[in-house]
């Protein structure tokens, strides 16, 4: 996914002239999404048709053709009689990225085809999810409270200790030197726990003024641990560094 | 009956224990304990550090000691103690090793979690004829149509420096100390002060490839 988020953010003007060629838009002068308003649209596809019932992925390569699928689809109709008409819209406003919805040839067919069933809130909807899905991936919420934060955080801090109770160094497989646990477990730090870790961090970095003094102290451990950590299995650093401040697993309780 | 200092740890130890169902003074270095599942053990509590050979052949002679429990971390239990109690199907060994004989269902045969499956496969290595240990850390290994090893293991997760000090103030005739934690990380330190004081530092793989050479 992020590939094609990259890709979509790279593109060039002569890129985004093809792809205007290329994508089924509706073109209705005015009501056409300029160049800008596809590339925005796009990037916050991230690659993927935004009716959440399907996702499937828009840009293909098949053999040695690489090629999309995409089309940029009104929510409200480009014209005064299309599905989801509303003649008080003026041209701009429906070729507006807000008016615009990227879905694949089948959602966009079906949501023209059975208007009834697929009203403006419905698609709205669509891509307000697509987005927050794709904003909580990099971007991280602040929240208004100690509790809300907590719920966000916790998740991420059980499957880490749950991760290292079942596979870590301290269980008894440390006294077999010949377990496989340890592939295991060096497999579960790449695809889990520092992944888990720099989303511990981000969250607790964005939501810093709700730390009490105390656990300001603590964030700075882990800040340390982290990188200690990440540079033992990443960077092959034979030293252990900070150890995991325990009191992490009670901030914003 | 007025409880030895001895017995306040492993006490409270046993009744935190996930698999004692009740742990209570029944001298006062002797502690009486049932688990939840598996037979009653019984505990005899010493300070440890510098064991009273004496001492522990008398207790040898009772017939209510499961285990004898040295308190002070670090304890060195001469291997022949190790042999004479093993013969009356007493062990012996520290706090660690009594958590462990707790979570087993039953007291005998009990070999301490970090030398089992170093024990076995040492049994199973073609070129050793016989192992002993020396102590609770330190194995002499004989092997066949070559000279004897001495090994020490060191359980540490990050092996530095330090933890080869320590083996060597426990162990100063070992040849070769082992890093037998599967997920170990040996500093360079610590291979540079392996090298100080002439003895190797193998991680567990090394050292058994090692065996089949004459080394020494």
């Amino acid at each position: 996914m992020i590939w094609q988020l990259e890709i979509c953010f790279l593109l060039t003007n002569l890129q985004y002239s093809k792809l205007s060629k290329k994508a089924m838009a509706c073109t209705r002068g005015k009501a056409s999404p300029n160049s800008h308003t596809k590339l925005r649209l796009f990037a916050a596809s991230g690659g993927y048709c935004q009716n959440p019932d399907c996702n499937i992925a828009l840009f293909e390569n098949i053999d040695e053709n690489e090629f999309h699928i995409a089309e940029m689809a009104h929510i409200f109709s480009a014209s005064d009689d299309g599905p989801r008409a509303d003649d008080k819209m003026t041209e701009e406003e429906r070729g507006h990225f807000d008016n615009l919805i990227l879905l694949c040839p089948t959602c966009h067919t079906k949501i023209d085809k059975a208007e009834s069933s697929y009203p403006d809130k419905k698609i709205i909807s669509w891509k307000q999810d697509h987005t927050s899905k794709i904003d909580d991936l990099f971007n991280v919420k602040t929240f208004p409270d100690r509790q809300s934060v907590r719920k966000a955080l916790e998740p991420f801090l059980l499957e880490n200790r749950s991760i290292f109770n079942k596979y870590g160094p301290e269980t008894d497989e440390q006294f077999n030197p010949e377990t496989h646990m340890v592939n295991i477990w060096m497999r579960k730090i790449l695809s889990n726990i520092i992944p888990n870790n720099r989303t511990i961090f981000r969250l607790i970095k964005q939501n810093y003024d709700l730390l009490t003094p105390n656990e300001k102290d603590v964030f700075v451990q882990y800040k340390q641990h982290m990188e200690d950590f990440e540079a033992k299995h990443l960077a092959s650093a034979l030293e252990s560094g900070e150890r995991f401040p325990v009191e992490i697993n009670d901030l914003y309780k | 009956m007025k409880p030895h200092w001895t017995t306040e740890i492993p006490l409270k130890a046993l009744k935190d224990h996930t698999n004692c169902e009740t742990a209570f003074l029944k001298e006062s270095n002797l502690i009486s304990a049932t688990r939840k599942s598996g037979e009653p053990i019984s505990i005899y509590t010493i300070a440890g550090g510098d064991i009273d050979h004496s001492e522990i052949y008398e207790l040898g002679k009772r017939k209510d000691i499961d285990l004898i429990v040295c308190i002070k971390r670090d304890t060195v239990i001469p291997g022949s103690i190790i042999d004479h109690l093993a013969s009356k199907r007493i062990s012996i060994g520290t706090m660690k090793d009594l958590m462990s004989m707790v979570t087993q269902s039953k007291n005998w045969p009990f070999v301490p979690k970090e030398l089992q499956f170093i024990l076995q496969a040492l049994a199973q290595h073609k070129v050793v004829t016989e192992l002993r240990r020396l102590d609770n850390r330190k194995i002499l290994i004989e092997r066949r149509n070559m000279k004897d090893v001495i090994m020490i293991h060191t359980p540490d997760y990050e092996v530095t420096s330090k933890s080869v000090r320590d083996a060597m103030e426990w162990a100063p005739d070992a040849m070769v100390i082992v890093a037998s934690h599967p997920y170990r990380k040996i500093t360079g330190e610590a291979y540079t002060s392996a090298g100080f004081a002439e003895v190797d530092l193998l991680s567990w793989p090394d050292f058994l490839g090692k065996l089949n050479s004459k080394w020494n």
